[in-house]
């Protein structure tokens, strides 16, 4: 069986190879000779302008690779053209001769009826000429038969639509546009975008309400819907608007009628002037795409062609209209009309079909596999806005957002709005930066509120219907109110540090039984017990302020640190709400380095001793901790001081630590009498380290062997004393007794 | 998964060592030739056993499923007594030994004579441990079953209290199917073409000419594809082959995706005539050669075939004259490559020649040591 195979026209032949003149084409053919797999068949020549040459290889190569019988038609032994541009910085262009050669993706695009371009190269040209080779181009030819051969020269989760083409013109369609298209009487336009400085242009398919006028500016479009076809099915693209027109015969489409309608409508019934934006005209066809055949549709591809004529020019070359006076009218009607032919040969050009990221696409790009809670954020902030825009461009998770706040123009440092958006509420700059991304793929909601204000509807029902709330407030007022809730769902508070150094992580777990109230006190215990902790919330401005503020950012300190962290935490509360358990984790950030050393905290469980006035929380933590300090002093009874906070909004008490005896300290098998040496420093400490937060909050101490925590009479007396002691300060006094096997609490108040 | 098939061919100068891995994972090795000299780094041929072991390391297994010995010359089992475990003598037994979970070897194999200068010679102990099995009833296939066979076999059964039949089963005749493998199960099946009865009854036994031979069908996805695997014969016998193939109508058994020529390259085994510059096929050696298929290989295992005057005058193979041969019926057939185990990728450091089998057909998977890859896997001249 002899093979067809093109010949290249415009060419001389070469008689040997001392004719060649460009030096890349006598190394290739030297390599060729030191190949086995390659023959020469013979050496071809190409006189362009300007001296340039295009010097051509034609050679039979063998590929060992290739199966035998491989569904796409690639042959053992091809012939190839290897065309080789005096231009050294071009490539070496490979053409398949055989005229039965496949078509297929991965060919450069070229006119039907022309040799296929192989694709050899991913990369752009100066990319590969860097380590390009005779040899190893020679290798990269047969790789690239055996796995287009084999099918696995594209990824298999890609579908093969169309040729590898360079085109100036791109076509966006909407996220949506399958389901668009089913909505009986949906209309669309097709807007453009600006011209670049190579006259490529972005045209963008929009959906616009039944009824409505086309926009002036809006491009002539033609859509069709052509039949089934088989997955796997490529074909070259027609060079005019004729062989167009002639491949869609083939498919059983006549282009012609629907292109003359579309002009038509265009200059209605009184005519219409040329535009000066005019300029282009664009069909788009919906193909559907089958598995097998005979199999239905599961998937619509579309390919759009540009035609760099406008409406009105197009529309007196296809004999649609006619002109008179510079004015454009319908030729419905006209008799005696000659068959217009001049169509035809208006050029047309294959545009890059695009498509508007969805969310599951967004999500896939971003490589995140769920879809994500529907969640509250609380706080439009620098963090906020910063986790809501990488989580929104991500396709993760369906927000809406509550703030109070609006912009102003300091926040544009360390903010995601603009100027133009000083003086709007930050959920409204959020919300529209977020459709500014999606376009509509998916929306964010906004509550503009106090999200601390449960008396308002919108908070407690955007509160009621989220599976996760994430807490970026910059205070601790929200996350402590909204532990006293059982009517919102599971909560993970996310800060920075004052300096921004460090970035904060407190997760409840799932079933909220360790809520953000305990967790805030264990982070605490660990910064006072951890050497991490020793500089953590330095730079806090406790000592200017009223009030906790180991959550304010202080003034200075650049946007980086805050999107630094704003990444590590938007990844973070991903991973962590698809764990059921809570989670305590810190991340310190070296100045100097920018290395970034993680700290995880244990969780252990809170209880509650409920009192008149204040509720005393403790976990789990701070009992081991008695019992093992306890143990360690038997037979002797010991103690010491506690350490917590108080928080009168929420009516608590939150016990965090329990120090050791002070080494002053008496104790016996009777009694035990707490010292003071070094305790004041012990104290100050844990407050520094807690911005303040942690302070003095009573007394602790055991009980010896066999006995339980019942007080003593000695224990009431020391009682009334801690409770006349705090009262100074107008607080309850805690004192905290461990028994063989209980532990009991007791609050002191001094009532005036 | 789509089915792989692979078919191995070691290169280990002139001799035979073949192996084929079903997709499934069962292993077949043909003949085993591992010379002491080739554990040296710098020789051509490849250390097999230590090659052997870390294919079956990675594949986590410590045995082959069929370990087929076409004929007892040296060539076809050099060395095996000290890589396989025998079942036979303890000696041979323990840490390391590959088992062979089958033994496959040609009658001939359990009866060769052997005077006592030869007594330690790797074959004696390969046809006691053959006999073992046989005896034993297991772990074994015995190809061809002449009367001498039975005649030693029959009262050894009658000592143990059985009967003259009880091994029948561990018996495959020429011309039929190999038992244990199916094409729907295994992907694979053996057709037995070799040896006859007749060449072990004529009383002389010839080692060559009572050698197996196995058209193997491979089976992907649906796709049948033939490779023929010849131990050594001679054109004699393969005519034999080849008329009593068709007498029983099963000529599509002759017909070979992959062919692994006979005996290194000879061309005794195309015609009794080498030719001066190209061997002429008998005519039923040219019927079979024209039974290649499009696009199919052949593999000489043997030294490189060189075409150089030396080469023309050459006694033993590989023959020049054979090799192209083989080369023109190859193009008539519009096959693909003669390939030499010893000449793959280099004549230097050759490494095994792999063919992969998928439902698209037999490919050759080239070997990928060009370049600096090359050298990294040999070791360079010495440095001043």
């Amino acid at each position: 069986m002899s093979e067809e195979y093109h010949e290249l026209e415009n060419v001389r032949d070469l008689a040997d190879e001392a004719e060649l003149e460009i030096p890349r084409a006598r190394a290739l053919l030297s390599a060729i000779r030191g190949q086995r797999d390659y023959k020469v068949v013979k050496l071809l020549q190409y006189a362009g302008e300007n001296n340039s040459r295009i010097e051509y290889i034609v050679v039979d190569v063998e590929t060992d690779g290739v199966p035998p019988k491989n569904p796409v038609g690639i042959d053992y032994l091809e012939r190839l053209a290897l065309c080789i541009p005096s231009d050294a910085k071009s490539l070496v262009n490979v053409l398949a001769l055989r005229k039965a050669f496949p078509v297929m993706i991965h060919q450069n695009q070229s006119v039907v009826g022309e040799p296929a371009s192989l694709c050899l190269y991913f990369e752009p040209v100066s990319g590969v000429l860097r380590t390009w080779t005779p040899q190893n181009f020679l290798r990269r030819i047969q790789w690239w038969l055996e796995k287009s051969a084999r099918g696995e020269l594209h990824p298999a989760d890609q579908p093969v639509e169309n040729l590898f083409f360079s085109t100036r013109y791109e076509l966006v369609l909407p996220w949506n546009f399958e389901q668009l298209r089913q909505i009986a009487g949906q209309r669309f336009v097709i807007l453009r975008g600006p011209e670049r400085p190579d006259q490529g242009l972005t045209l963008f398919v929009e959906a616009t309400s039944l009824g409505a006028q086309v926009k002036d500016s809006t491009v002539a479009y033609v859509e069709l819907a052509l039949p089934a076809i088989v997955h796997g099915f490529v074909e070259r693209d027609p060079p005019t608007l004729g062989a167009l027109a002639d491949i869609l015969l083939g498919r059983g489409i006549d282009l012609f009628p629907p292109l003359q309608a579309v002009l038509q409508q265009r200059v209605g019934q009184d005519g219409a002037q040329a535009k000066t934006d005019d300029t282009c005209t664009v069909i788009l066809l919906h193909i559907p795409v089958c598995r097998g055949e005979g199999e239905s549709p599961d998937r619509t591809y579309h390919r759009a062609f540009f035609i760099p004529s406008g409406a009105m020019k197009l529309g007196v070359a296809t004999g649609a209209l006619f002109e008179h006076n510079k004015n454009y009218y319908s030729a419905v009607g006209l008799l005696n009309q000659e068959e217009p032919t001049g169509w035809r040969t208006e050029r047309v050009f294959p545009m890059e079909v695009l498509h508007q990221n969805s969310t599951s696409i967004a999500r896939s790009q971003s490589g995140i596999t769920d879809e994500g809670p529907s969640g509250v954020l609380i706080g439009a902030g620098s963090l906020g806005s910063e986790m809501l825009n990488l989580w929104g461009r991500s396709g993760w998770g369906r927000w809406t957002v509550i703030d109070k706040d609006h912009i102003k123009p300091h926040n544009l440092a360390r903010h995601v709005a603009f100027f133009h958006h000083v003086g709007e509420l930050k959920v409204n700059v959020a919300a529209e930066l977020h459709r500014a991304v999606m376009h509509g793929a998916s929306e964010l909601k906004v509550v503009h509120g106090d999200a601390c204000d449960f008396s308002l509807v919108a908070v407690t029902e955007a509160l009621g219907g989220a599976q996760l709330v994430v807490d970026a407030s910059t205070t601790l007022e929200y996350p402590r109110m909204a532990s006293t809730s059982n009517e919102v769902g599971r909560h993970i508070s996310v800060f920075l540090t004052p300096n921004g150094h460090a970035s904060v992580l407190l997760a409840e777990d799932e079933r909220r039984k360790n809520r953000l109230r305990t967790l805030e006190a264990q982070y605490y215990r660990a910064l006072i017990a951890e050497e991490w902790g020793r500089t953590h919330l330095d730079g806090n401005l406790s000592s200017f302020w009223s009030g906790a503020s180991c959550r304010d950012i202080s003034i200075v300190m650049p946007y980086s640190r805050i999107t630094s962290h704003a990444s590590t935490l938007a990844e973070q509360v991903q991973l962590v709400s698809r764990q059921p358990l809570a989670k305590i984790r810190v991340w310190q950030r070296d100045a100097e380095t920018g290395a970034v050393a993680v700290h995880d905290v244990a969780v252990q469980p809170e209880q509650c001793h409920t009192f008149d006035e204040l509720s005393l929380y403790i976990d789990d933590g701070v009992e081991t901790c008695l019992r093992t300090l306890r143990t360690a002093s038997l037979p002797n009874e010991t103690g010491g001081v506690l350490l917590g906070y108080y928080d009168f909004n929420i009516k608590a008490v939150l016990v965090v630590d329990a120090m050791s005896a002070p080494p002053d300290s008496k104790a016996s098998p009777q009694a035990f009498e707490r010292g003071i040496a070094g305790l004041a420093e012990t104290v100050a400490e844990a407050s520094r380290r807690t911005a303040g937060i942690v302070g003095y909050i009573g007394e602790w101490h055991s009980h010896p062997r066999g006995h339980s925590a019942s007080p003593s009479r000695d224990d009431f007396i020391q009682l009334v004393h801690l409770a006349l002691g705090m009262s100074a300060d107008g607080l309850p006094a805690v004192q905290l007794i461990v028994g063989e096997n209980d532990i009991q609490v007791f609050q002191g108040t001094v009532h005036a | 998964m789509a089915d792989l098939h692979k078919i191995i061919f070691y290169p280990v100068g002139n001799g035979d060592t073949s192996q084929i891995v079903l997709s499934g994972g069962r292993r077949l090795l043909f003949d085993f030739c591992h010379r002491v000299k080739a554990e040296d780094l710098d020789t051509p041929e490849i250390d097999l056993t230590a090659r052997l072991k870390a294919e079956l390391k990675a594949a986590k297994r410590d045995y082959f499923d069929v370990v087929a010995f076409t004929h007892a010359d040296l060539d076809h089992i050099q060395g095996s007594t000290v890589l396989f475990e025998l079942q036979s003598a303890k000696k041979y037994q323990g840490e390391g030994r590959i088992k062979i979970r089958e033994l496959w070897v040609p009658a001939a194999m359990l009866l060769e004579a052997t005077d006592n200068d030869h007594q330690q010679e790797e074959f004696v102990l390969i046809r006691q441990e053959a006999r073992y099995r046989l005896l034993e009833g297991k772990n074994i296939l015995v190809f061809s079953k002449p009367k001498m066979l039975m005649d030693w076999l029959v009262p050894r059964l009658k000592e143990r209290g059985e009967s003259a039949s009880a091994r029948d089963h561990l018996f495959v005749d020429a011309g039929t199917l190999v038992p244990g493998f199916s094409l729907i199960k295994d992907g694979v099946e053996l057709f037995c073409h070799s040896p006859f009865i007749k060449h072990c009854d004529d009383g002389d036994i010839i080692r060559n000419r009572a050698s197996l031979v196995f058209s193997v069908r491979l089976r992907a996805d649906g796709e049948n594809y033939d490779y023929l695997e010849v131990g050594d014969a001679t054109w004699e016998e393969l005519e034999e082959i080849v008329t009593t193939t068709r007498v029983h109508k099963n000529d599509d058994r002759l017909n070979w995706d992959l062919y692994n020529i006979p005996h290194h390259c000879s061309y005794l085994a195309l015609s009794d005539d080498k030719g001066d510059t190209e061997t002429e096929p008998k005519p039923l050696i040219r019927d079979l050669l024209l039974q290649g298929k499009k696009d199919a290989y052949i593999v000489s295992c043997s030294k490189p075939v060189t075409n150089i005057k030396e080469s023309y005058e050459q006694l033993l193979p590989p023959h020049i004259q054979a090799r192209k041969a083989y080369e023109r019926y190859l193009k008539k057939v519009n096959g693909r490559k003669f390939l030499v185990t010893m000449e793959e990728p280099n004549a230097t450091k050759p490494e095994p020649i792999t063919f992969e089998i998928t439902k698209g057909g037999v490919t050759w998977k080239r070997s990928t040591s060009i370049g600096a890859p090359a050298i990294v896997l040999s070791k360079p001249h010495r440095a001043g």
